[in-house]
């Protein structure tokens, strides 16, 4: 009697091993991945879910690197000792949903989301993170300076994100703010993350990304190359002389960004160069 | 797949079964159809087919009467023509939810245009205007010397009541209609429909569920939805469950109205205000339900808490193809408050005067007579109240600190350190508006076993005010707590409630139930058992409230407070950031004290929500904010809320408080958000936005 | 799609459409979550349940990842001495209960005690503002949650259920 109101519903598959996983992705181009399951998706016909998959849930702490598979959720890295993930990755993974949906979400999810705020992909970016990432028959790295203005990862038809590496080292100094949440409008929407390494009144090193959520990442290169080196703290005319310079770039910025980001980019520029005096 | 849910309800009274919980099993589900677009004519509906046993109610189709009356106005059931996005044209009953669903879902309306959308729009329709005068107010000509003149326009947007419990009726018609719902109007429920279904009122019955109390002052809406749900009852002769979804109750369930308010006061040099001229436009959607009630409580507001010797008050409700809106967080006083309070900040800091010194010497004496020409029996808590609130906060020196801090505001920005700023308001909360229209009644009975039984005409969630309520009657009648059952609301029983409800609890229940049980005390051992014993509660003899002359008394009760706000605005973040919130209060003595602190806190909650949070607007006539994208405050605008209570001998009875927060934390966080803004600062409408902090921080400063 | 889970300590087997959520099924399959209305947008916080465990959003988690899974819901937790115990310590804290959240809260809050012992007390403010609810009983949230938590230090405990 209520054909003409029933709702079809996706076949949806759970392997229990990667190499099921790369093979049903390899025969079924365009099927959905489903992670944490926290993101809502168009509803497809096909789907692959990839919550059995004891694989891709391992921490390994090497000597260099802590490996963390793609399908850790957010609340098991937060979980994490201190000594072993970066306060400034802790900072970005709790201001990212609730704590419930942490028990959901995956790093995974997070980087490979599209059109997504990228609250992990701008900190793993200045970390200097490395993916792996399988098909069928390749597997491959990437480095999250290679996602490109996205600021997500590309997978081609069949892969799967299997791990993030990040490097053990110290990431000095950090910076993280992110402002609004889902709930705001998109053009009111933004995060920065900034790492700097200040030693022997000098700025020995300094990394800092916006990004821009369904618009990508934004980062002037020459200007942290112009400040690595420089005497602190910053005087007012330097910061002005910085500010100036990032000002300029976001008027040639290549990416659609509101009155309100640019404003705000320019000021947590000048609230980050006037709190690296501090330190 | 077809779907029954199980489970019982209403752990607080448990209501025989038979007449209000048929199994549910039996029940069939109802959904509204509803209108895609603004405006326009009804001309079809395209669905897929219709499953044999459904039932669809359309135009035309209303048993009784096809129109649903609140107070004066009248709304048209299931109309040819569409007022709004989301307005109920069919009705559609199945016996399981998803087909329901999924059937409404696939079905469109076909709707052929009538001319553009029509834009707001005044009605001259009674109870779209009220203008109030006294004296005779100053035109700029004739302005006496050494007097200025203050000018302020000031606005709040829309709310929704926030209530994560939505709108859910259950409706079993046979000769005799019985209605479940969660409504602080059960009368209102009885009157709907019986005229719908063209019943006696005394055919008809409702149950209000425990959490009657947390309607968000909805008031009419649940009455409405119970038509729809015993209109398809009666079509497809089963009990019907209609439940909106959190999502339709948030598209759909009437929201505070937006108001604008343009005021103008004369004023001397020492801050006397000679005259005030208030202009406020309130929206209030399709339909102008309760909009007269809206207006007056809207020009209360505005006039009660200072002196005002001349004044011309005009009040106009707007009609426009949106939703009708409701009164979500008290009725009106909110938005008249809202606006004075900003007008005296605009007054205070023209004339260089201290805000709390200001409204010290301007709130109504004891010997002035109040715009409704009653002079007041008692001296005005305000005074007491701001003296408090100045100490506990130290006010005056922060302010001037602050003020000090604002002329360096470039140094601050260029630093990237916060500005900041204090903001102070009186609030009051008028409790029973219009009230005693109808007495209220509450029976006791006290059986052979000993058990008393207490029929209270009010629902109440309030699962600590329950026990109380039982401690003293038992107390009393020297019961042991479990022998005293307080019964569930039968409408027969029930008076004429109406949206002066909510503060009963407070101002006339206890009152009541000691009546009660003393007498039963005294007849106890007099008079055989089972005995029962009703007491009535009748206005008190004080002059009538006359709202077209604005004359009587409005109020069964006042009860003030006075609050301030301290907040920092974090550039960078283009964020306020509450660093404290106190509120002094005088509510007369507690009957609870934690229960007391808890609603004051969900005012103040509500307030810091509508000024900074809680954003809403219409577009093309439904509302343009998912609900994903509606905020109420977290723990970021959260700060811990300072309470304190003052002890007044004048006041011995126990008073309503739970709109003191959302009345007057409002005008209090806005005044200490344009302090650390800077004097140039014209911020005068809420909520506060990201974007309208960015605006002023750029056109006010010039580091960025 | 039939699947077999423990439910609330109870071996069952539940019938229901794999994309279906965890929330509707319960509720509509097992009488759970009697009167709650959720987002469904995995925001609100009333039909948070514990999976394996640990606490989610019960109406993002679908029906096909709960086979020989554990789930306990608030009523299955309502019947813990954990529950007894924080519910008190609560109540002693002047705790008014609100109909529309105190359930949702107290389970919220005491899951994410318990999985995060060393919680700090400004974790625990945030995640006390995770429930949106209009109701005032934050303060008394967060001094319970306090109060929890340096007893736990005292007298170190294992769940039991």
């Amino acid at each position: 009697m209520a054909a003409a109101v029933e709702v079809a519903q996706p076949l949806v598959y759970s392997p229990r091993t990667l190499s099921e996983t790369l093979a049903f992705l390899s025969a079924n181009p365009g099927c959905q991945i489903i992670a944490g399951g926290t993101a809502r998706n168009p509803e497809v016909a096909v789907a692959v879910s990839l919550h059995q998959l004891d694989e891709l849930k391992r921490i390994t702490l090497g000597e260099r690197a802590l490996d963390l598979g793609a399908g850790v959720t957010l609340a098991a890295l937060l979980a994490l000792p201190d000594s072993q993930v970066p306060r400034v990755l802790k900072e970005a993974l709790r201001s990212i949903g609730t704590s419930a949906l942490r028990n959901l979400a995956t790093l995974g999810g997070n980087v490979c989301q599209r059109g997504f705020f990228g609250d992990l992909v701008p900190v793993l970016l200045l970390l200097g993170a490395q993916f792996e990432l399988r098909g069928q028959r390749t597997s491959r790295w990437v480095a999250a300076q290679d996602f490109g203005e996205h600021g997500h990862v590309e997978l081609s038809g069949g892969e799967v994100l299997v791990r993030v590496r990040l490097p053990l080292e110290d990431p000095g100094v950090h910076f993280y703010q992110k402002i609004g949440s889902f709930r705001s409008a998109w053009d009111e929407r933004l995060s920065m993350v900034c790492l700097a390494t200040p030693k022997n009144g000098l700025i020995s090193r300094f990394r800092l990304v916006f990004s821009l959520p369904q618009s990508g990442l934004v980062r002037h290169r020459d200007l942290e190359a112009d400040l690595t080196g420089q005497r602190l703290p910053l005087s007012a005319r330097e910061r002005a002389t910085v500010l100036e310079r990032l000002d300029e770039y976001l008027g040639h910025l290549p990416l659609p960004a509101s009155v309100f980001q640019r404003e705000r980019i320019l000021h947590l520029a000048r609230w980050v160069l006037t709190r690296l005096e501090d330190d | 797949m077809a779907r029954k849910r199980k489970g019982t309800r209403d752990p607080l009274f448990d209501p025989d079964p038979r007449l209000f919980s048929p199994p549910l099993a039996e029940c069939w589900f109802g959904v509204c159809l509803r209108a895609p677009v603004s405006h326009g004519r009804v001309v079809g509906l395209v669905h897929p087919p219709l499953p044999g046993n459904f039932v669809l109610v359309g135009p035309g189709q209303i048993p009784g009467n096809e129109s649903f009356q609140v107070l004066k106005v009248k709304l048209p059931l299931l109309p040819e023509h569409v007022h709004y996005v989301g307005e109920p044209l069919a009705l559609l009953a199945g016996p399981d939810e998803h087909t329901v669903r999924a059937f409404a879902a696939q079905s469109r309306f076909v709707i052929v245009p009538s001319g553009p959308e029509p834009g707001p729009h005044e009605q001259a329709a009674h109870g779209h205007t009220r203008t109030v005068q006294r004296g005779a107010v100053l035109e700029t000509r004739d302005l006496p010397a050494d007097c200025l003149v203050v000018e302020s326009t000031t606005s709040s947007g829309a709310q929704d009541h926030g209530r994560f419990d939505a709108l859910e009726v259950l409706a079993n018609v046979t000769e005799v209609a019985m209605i479940r719902v969660k409504s602080q109007w059960p009368a209102h429920v009885v009157q709907s429909v019986a005229r719908a279904l063209d019943l006696d009122p005394a055919q008809v019955q409702v149950m209000a569920t425990t959490t009657a109390g947390l309607t968000g002052s909805q008031v009419w809406f649940p009455s409405l939805y119970s038509v729809y749900a015993a209109v398809l009852s009666k079509a497809c002769a089963h009990p019907v469950l209609m439940r909106l979804t959190r999502q339709e109750d948030f598209h759909h369930s009437p929201k505070r109205p937006e108001c604008r308010t343009k005021l103008r006061s004369v004023v001397t040099r020492d801050g006397r205000i000679l005259s005030l001229q208030a202009d406020v436009v309130v929206q209030v959607g399709a339909w102008p339900v309760m909009a007269e009630e809206l207006l007056d409580r809207t020009l209360v507001g505005l006039l009660t808490p200072y002196y005002l010797e001349h004044f011309e008050v005009t009040g106009t409700a707007q009609v426009s193809a949106t939703p009708p809106r409701g009164p979500v967080g008290s009725n009106g006083e909110a938005m008249g408050l809202f606006a004075l309070e900003n007008h005296v900040q605009d007054l205070c800091r023209e004339l260089d005067l201290d805000p709390i010194k200001w409204r010290m010497a301007n709130a109504v004496a004891k010997d002035q007579p109040w715009f409704t020409g009653l002079v007041p029996k008692a001296e005005n808590p305000l005074r007491p109240l701001m003296a408090e609130a100045a100490r506990v906060t130290d006010f005056s020196r922060k302010q001037a600190a602050f003020e000090l801090l604002a002329q360096d505001r470039s140094r601050l920005l260029e630093e990237a350190l916060p500005l900041r700023g204090i903001g102070v308001a009186s609030g009051f909360q008028g409790n029973g508006f219009l009230a005693g229209g109808s007495p209220v009644h509450l029976e006791g009975r006290l059986e052979e076993t000993g058990q008393l039984s207490l029929y209270i005409p009010l629902v109440t969630p309030n699962a600590r005010q329950i026990e109380l309520w039982k401690q003293s009657a038992a107390a009393i009648l020297q019961l042991s707590v479990d022998n005293v059952r307080i019964c569930p609301v039968f409408s027969g029983d029930h008076p004429t409630g109406g949206p002066s409800f909510a503060s009963r609890a407070f101002e006339i229940i206890p009152r009541l139930l000691l009546q009660t049980c003393e007498a039963l005390a005294q007849k106890r051992f007099r008079q055989p058992l089972p005995l029962t014993v009703r007491s009535v509660y009748r206005r008190n003899k004080g002059p009538a409230w006359d709202a077209e002359q604005f004359t009587g008394q409005p109020f069964l009760s006042l009860t003030w407070c006075a609050a301030v706000a301290e907040v920092q605005i974090i550039p960078h973040r283009a964020e306020v950031e509450i660093v404290r919130l106190s509120l002094v209060v005088d509510a007369g003595p507690r009957i609870d004290e934690s229960a007391a602190r808890n609603a004051l806190i969900e005012g103040v909650q509500m307030a810091v929500g509508w000024t900074l949070t809680e954003a809403l607007g219409w577009d093309q006539g439904g509302v343009d904010t998912g609900l994903g994208r509606y905020r109420l405050p977290g723990p970021r605008e959260l700060p811990p809320i300072e309470i304190r209570f003052l002890e007044n001998a004048n006041q011995t009875r126990p008073h309503g408080l739970g709109n003191l927060g959302a009345h007057a934390v409002a005008p209090a966080l806005l005044g200490a958000i344009r302090q650390a803004l800077g004097q140039a600062s014209s911020l005068s409408s809420i909520p506060v936005s990201r974007k309208m902090l960015d605006e002023a921080l750029r056109l006010g400063g010039n580091a960025r | 799609m039939k699947v077999h889970l423990i439910l609330n300590g109870d071996d069952v087997t539940v019938t229901a459409e794999p994309r279906e959520s965890l929330f509707e099924v319960l509720q509509s399959e097992a009488g759970l979550f009697a009167d709650k209305v959720c987002c469904d947008q995995g925001d609100c916080g009333r039909c948070h349940l514990l999976l394996d465990g640990r606490e989610v959003p019960g109406c993002l988690i679908p029906f096909f990842q709960v086979r020989e899974r554990e789930v306990v819901t608030p009523e299955g937790f309502r019947n813990t001495e954990e529950y007894r115990l924080f519910r008190t310590l609560l109540d002693d804290e002047g705790l008014v209960p609100c109909p529309e959240c105190t359930e949702v809260q107290v389970f919220h809050l005491f899951s994410f005690l318990e999985q995060f012992p060393q919680a700090d007390a400004e974790e625990c403010r945030l995640v006390i503002g995770e429930i949106p609810c209009r109701c005032g009983s934050r303060p008394v949230l967060e001094r319970g949650a306090r109060r929890w938590l340096e007893a736990r230090k005292e007298v170190p405990r294992g769940r039991r259920r």
